[in-house]
């Protein structure tokens, strides 16, 4: 067999079932861009990379193309979906609107094991930025920062949809990894200024604070864009 | 497991094949039609060999449906077991109508003092056609339909019709409810279709405060009719809750606005 192409997070668990662990890889190695935007998804070898039936991975690819992340073309092959732009900018609005009530609803009053899992979560962050850490982690931990909030404010399930919403958006903030870690060291500043305001309970700060954050994705270099044009629709 | 006894599985009320549609997108459609209109009831077993039968296919397009309801809570899948078609769930349901009112009202925002003609017209139309049906008998879908349609008009002008459709999907609970409502003849369609003309002068005249205010009204009016809702129909919710009490307790955070 050839190279392997997927990279495995987290070996499969026991109470995964296939189809679940072939959703889980391919999402993953499709949002850190190892399968890349545009790239052809072959059925039957990545059944035998995960070492299983074609039944779950097809099931998998039926639900990341309701995600928009993959594409099933007439001719039953599917790809990758490029980066569309105007997906982009309906996730980053998603992201623009929601994020704020889960933030003012945690900033209402924080509980002890809320601040305790942000708490250990930014030094987390910190550590991925660090020499020898791991730039990919550190986006991991990023998700894991917001999805951490939704659920102290108890909308876990918008959380869910709102991450379907973002697969392009969060795909081009993923440019930053690729980036390097000047462009992430702002972001781990800006997480630690949102826990400040939730701990001091500063509503007022919060929406400045989170559109910023969500914001970096418009100044991404041009050069990189262009070096990466073949992953976008429209360029 | 206990099978015996258990009654088959009803008759889905099966609509004609669209010409576009694969086996397996004609499945998910049928079904999730009859889940949503409370034919396959809230707790019903889902049989996949009576269902195949029934709409003349092979099992595998039915389980790709069914994989697919069970990524939006409309089916839950037990291990080594059958799958059901999922109980009601009132935080489901919370949340799915928080969502609507955080995006429509910043949608609606954005769009007061930004119209354009087709939007005009095409809110103007749908109001007419809700004038027309909303208050004759035995209107169930089309009513549900031309109040989705009004809704999505929005979400479409302001290009976020991707939005639409997952915010949609995080409503199938809030939806069921609104089926059972309209069923029951509880749902006050004149207030409804009021509320619709407002938001139609709103944003003509871009008068966006209280948007989100609006939206909670909107959306849970018939919050009153919930604990009847329960009272009858306790085998359909996750979470009985008695009495007027429990559901304002449930439903407190949207009142926080």
């Amino acid at each position: 067999m050839s190279e392997p192409i997927l990279i495995v997070d987290r070996a499969r668990e026991k109470s995964e079932s296939n189809s679940a662990f072939a959703y889980r890889v391919l999402r993953d190695n499709i949002m850190r861009l190892r399968l890349s935007p545009g790239c052809v998804l072959n059925e039957g070898m990545l059944s035998a990379e995960l070492g299983i039936s074609r039944t779950p991975v097809r099931e998998a690819i039926i639900q990341l193309k309701e995600e928009n992340l993959v594409e099933v073309n007439p001719h039953k092959s599917s790809n990758v979906s490029l980066i569309n732009f105007i997906l982009v900018h309906e996730g980053f609005f998603a992201r623009a609107t929601v994020d704020p009530v889960a933030a003012s609803v945690v900033c209402d009053g924080m509980d002890g094991g809320t601040a305790a899992g942000l708490e250990a979560n930014l030094a987390d962050q910190e550590k991925a930025l660090r020499k020898g850490g791991s730039l990919h982690r550190f986006f991991v931990l990023d998700g894991l920062f917001h999805e951490i909030l939704f659920r102290a404010a108890g909308m876990d399930h918008i959380w869910e949809t709102v991450s379907r919403i973002t697969t392009h958006y969060d795909r081009l903030c993923y440019f930053d990894v690729l980036a390097g870690s000047s462009r992430l060291r702002p972001v781990l500043k800006e997480h630690q200024e949102l826990f400040a305001a939730l701990r001091a309970q500063a509503a007022a700060r919060l929406p400045g604070l989170i559109k910023g954050h969500l914001s970096h994705f418009k100044n991404l270099h041009p050069f990189m864009l262009e070096e990466y044009r073949a992953y976008f629709q429209d360029m | 497991m206990l099978v015996t006894g258990r009654p088959p599985m009803r008759e889905l009320k099966i609509t004609a094949r669209q010409n576009d549609e694969n086996n397996s997108e004609y499945a998910y459609r049928v079904l999730r039609e009859n889940i949503m209109t409370l034919r396959l009831s809230p707790g019903e077993t889902l049989n996949e060999n009576a269902i195949a039968e029934m709409l003349s296919s092979s099992r595998t397009p039915v389980r790709e449906a069914l994989f697919k309801l069970r990524q939006q809570n409309l089916v839950d899948v037990f291990p080594q077991s059958a799958s059901i078609v999922s109980l009601m769930d009132l935080d489901l349901l919370r949340q799915g109508v928080l969502m609507r009112r955080i995006v429509e009202s910043e949608i609606v925002k954005n769009l007061c003092g930004n119209l354009n003609q087709e939007l005009i017209a095409s809110l103007r139309e749908s109001l007419c056609l809700q004038r027309e049906h909303f208050f004759s008998p035995n209107t169930v879908y089309l009513s549900t339909h031309l109040d989705d349609e009004f809704h999505r008009l929005t979400y479409h002008a302001a290009r976020k019709d991707n939005i639409y459709v997952f915010t949609k999907r995080l409503c199938s609970h809030f939806d069921r409810i609104r089926h059972l409502v309209i069923m029951e003849g509880k749902m006050n369609h004149r207030s409804i279709f009021a509320q619709h003309q407002e938001l139609f002068v709103r944003l003509l005249t871009g008068m966006d405060k209280g948007l989100e205010q609006f939206y909670q009204r909107h959306l849970i009016g018939y919050e009153s009719y919930m604990p009847l809702m329960t009272g009858r129909y306790p085998a359909y919710f996750k979470q009985s809750p008695s009495g007027r009490d429990r559901w304002r307790a449930l439903l407190e955070p949207l009142y926080k606005a």
